[in-house]
């Protein structure tokens, strides 16, 4: 817990670790929900989240290494 | 980032095993993206308004099970990248509502059938004939039935002569459309085993019929050129009724149900619920015209109102004003507004010999026989 608190003690790490979980839980739920399927829509707005999430993480991790 | 300091090191650890982990992510994403965007959910159901006739008679039709993707996509990366860059009109089109109605059928972009139809339809394994039993009903009072039986000659995929319906693409039979929609045939040439052409052409128009036209717009047959509504086949009550009928989804002892059937859904209807009320309807024409039958028969009644009411579904498509008359088939030659077999047979004579033109005659490719019931 000590090295979590000490990894996320600033706001754009917390950041990049909300855009990371949402990332991973975004690939697991189009991976196993027949949702997209019956709503397209929602579909195609849930698969295009994960490529616009990856490009957000790569700013936050610029940032990161910026202002560090 | 100092890479010596403790905290920093362990910062930096985290954003790039996140970042690793997310760039495997996003190959698994991309991936589920593009095979979304190919699945049939997304292609009839997203544009729902655009291609709800095409989706709903697909359904319906004996390539069901094909996704649209199979046929209108292709395999691979420059032909998804293809779809998906020509695809892009289409999006602003459908978001500026600014699209044809009815759509116009994509006869020039259609993928070769060698890399469609021929994945599952070999060409070359057509041969004998087909016996092809076709029920039609009168609208009288018993729907009298007419059966015609005829043997189709749809063999000829082996053949090296001229022989039999499926020779067409078995040989190399190149042909001149005069127009957009390939109905108006001017020319054909049929390549000889030696290389030399033996060609066709059409006496009235024979001046258009240029070589260098001929060198630049030729196109070889094949199945789509017959075949062009294997899919999306958009059939007229009358024959969707004939159908349900010779399957028992509709009883032909109810009095009157194919001329009633047919009234109810042709001329098409301005909604679907107003052509759903009509066949609704039906059960007051039975009370109020033949009230034993309507009680003793209310089972067969219900099942005719539901199998009419699919028929409805399948016709009723005034949003993008398509109808049974919107999209023509090139198979046979019934239909006087799509000539079919009659775009070359007995229109095209051969080049330097005047009358004489290709048969027409009806058993080239089919003869009927009699069966006794």
């Amino acid at each position: 817990m000590k090295l979590i608190r000490e990894i996320f003690d600033d706001w754009i790490t917390r950041a990049a670790g909300i855009v990371f979980v949402l990332i991973v839980s975004l690939t697991f739920f189009n991976l196993y929900s027949d949702l997209p399927e019956k709503y397209p829509l929602f579909g195609v707005i849930n698969f295009s989240m994960v490529p616009i999430l990856f490009i957000v993480g790569g700013i936050i991790f610029i940032l990161a290494i910026l202002w560090s | 980032m100092d890479r010596h300091h403790p905290r920093h090191r362990e910062k930096l650890l985290f954003l790039m095993f996140a970042g690793a982990i997310g760039l495997v992510l996003l190959v698994i994403s991309g991936f589920q993206l593009m095979e979304f965007t190919d699945s049939t959910a997304f292609c009839g159901r997203l544009c729902h308004g655009v291609m709800y006739p095409e989706y709903t008679v697909y359904q319906a039709s004996p390539h069901s099970r094909v996704t649209c993707s199979e046929c209108h996509v292709g395999p691979g990366a420059s032909y998804m990248v293809k779809s998906k860059v020509s695809g892009m009109p289409m999006v602003v089109a459908l978001a500026t509502n600014k699209f044809h109605r009815p759509i116009p059928t994509p006869v020039e972009n259609l993928r070769p059938a060698p890399e469609t139809c021929e994945k599952c339809h070999r060409p070359e394994r057509f041969a004998g004939d087909l016996v092809r039993v076709h029920t039609t009903f009168a609208t009288d009072e018993n729907n009298t039935r007419k059966v015609d039986t005829r043997v189709l000659r749809v063999g000829g995929g082996e053949s090296e002569v001229a022989r039999d319906i499926h020779w067409h693409i078995a040989a190399s039979v190149w042909y001149l459309a005069m127009d957009q929609k390939r109905q108006d045939i001017a020319w054909v040439g049929v390549q000889q085993s030696d290389g030399t052409l033996v060609e066709f052409i059409d006496p009235r128009k024979a001046e258009q019929v240029t070589p260098e036209r001929i060198a630049k717009e030729k196109r070889l047959m094949d199945c789509v050129d017959c075949h062009n509504r294997a899919t999306h086949i958009f059939d007229s009550p009358s024959n969707l009724i004939d159908s349900a009928l010779t399957q028992g989804e509709i009883d032909a002892g109810l009095p009157f149900i194919k001329k009633v059937g047919v009234e109810a859904l042709d001329p098409v209807n301005s909604s679907l619920e107003a052509a759903n009320a009509k066949v609704e309807a039906i059960r007051d024409f039975y009370r109020a015209n033949y009230p034993e039958l309507a009680q003793q028969k209310s089972t067969e009644i219900d099942r005719a109102i539901a199998a009419l009411k699919g028929v409805a579904t399948l016709t009723t498509f005034p949003d993008m004003h398509v109808d049974w008359n919107t999209y023509k088939s090139n198979l046979g030659h019934l239909d006087p507004q799509a000539p079919g077999c009659f775009r070359c047979h007995g229109k095209l004579e051969v080049k330097g010999q005047k009358g004489k033109f290709i048969d027409a005659g009806c058993t080239s490719c089919h003869y009927t026989v009699k069966i006794q019931e």
